[in-house]
């Protein structure tokens, strides 16, 4: 979702804008892990709660960012709760990206909660043979 | 070396809480492997490998349900089993280790009990990026009622 649909969204249902501020400012760092072989590095995010449509991945100079923002909680309070355990902050990961990667083609897919990253490597950086004539 | 021995019990209980069965083991394991330093049962993975951190869930309640949601991210639908006993909802996963490993999969799971009676016929789940919803209908007896007076 973009940070305009959000703002939208959050008009539309009258929150008050404090508080959505306020969820803003605290982010926690999801689980990770980076896998490489000779075409690719492999990001896996664990994002769960999370839909495609909340995430948004971004990269800026070297600088690739992964946003999860969780869903605004139901303002209905029939639910009260008895237990509480999965924190209320967005997600937030950035990675530095210290190795040549092909920019134009990073790919990206979601399932059960886990966001896949791939980052193909640059050509350049691609082991190459060489003809011997 | 008496004191030691009663210390050591009583950290190997205290270790061993979830799984009884154990806790017999991991006080002998604890013993051949340390000797008498009390303080093995704690640290040790020989006291605690039975208790490997499970994953997180939250618990509402409602006036006709109880709705209990976990964060099972990475886990398949197939993966998951949920039962009803001993007047408990069960969550129980299977994780597969990635592909090329050698590791054998894993298993966590999680009790919840609920103060209450639960239409067992009615509970209904589902799974959704990694979300865990399961929502269990109160039994009539367990509602708020009114009562009217005569």
């Amino acid at each position: 979702m973009t940070t305009t649909e959000k703002q939208i969204q959050a008009c539309s249902s009258g929150n008050n804008e404090a508080e959505n501020r306020a969820r803003r400012v605290s982010w926690i760092r999801p689980q990770y892990n980076v896998n490489q072989d000779a075409e690719s590095y492999t990001v896996r995010v664990y994002l769960p709660g999370i839909s495609r449509e909340q995430t948004a991945i971004t990269v800026d100079k070297d600088t690739l960012e992964i946003v999860g923002r969780r869903d605004v909680p139901e303002q209905d309070s029939t639910w009260k709760v008895l237990h509480r355990e999965i924190p209320e902050a967005d997600y937030r990961l950035r990675l530095e990206l210290n190795a040549p990667v092909d920019r134009e083609n990073i790919s990206a897919r979601s399932e059960n909660g886990v966001l896949t990253v791939t980052l193909p490597v640059a050509d350049v950086a691609r082991p190459r043979q060489i003809a011997i004539n | 070396m008496e004191r030691s021995e009663e210390n050591m019990n009583s950290l190997a209980n205290r270790t061993g809480n979830y799984f009884d069965p154990f806790s017999g083991i991991s006080r002998d394991m604890t013993q051949a492997f340390f000797g008498a330093n009390p303080w093995a049962g704690f640290f040790s993975p020989a006291g605690s490998n039975h208790l490997r951190p499970a994953f997180r869930l939250d618990v509402y309640e409602g006036p006709e349900a109880w709705k209990v949601v976990s964060e099972v991210a990475g886990v398949n639908r197939e993966d998951i089993a949920l039962r009803y006993e001993d007047d408990a909802l069960v969550i129980e996963l299977t994780v597969k280790p990635a592909e090329g490993s050698n590791t054998e999969p894993r298993k966590y799971a999680r009790t919840v009990r609920f103060d209450g009676t639960v239409d067992i016929d009615k509970v209904e789940a589902r799974y959704n990026d990694g979300h865990l919803t399961v929502v269990l209908p109160k039994a009539e007896e367990t509602r708020p009622r009114e009562i009217t007076i005569q």
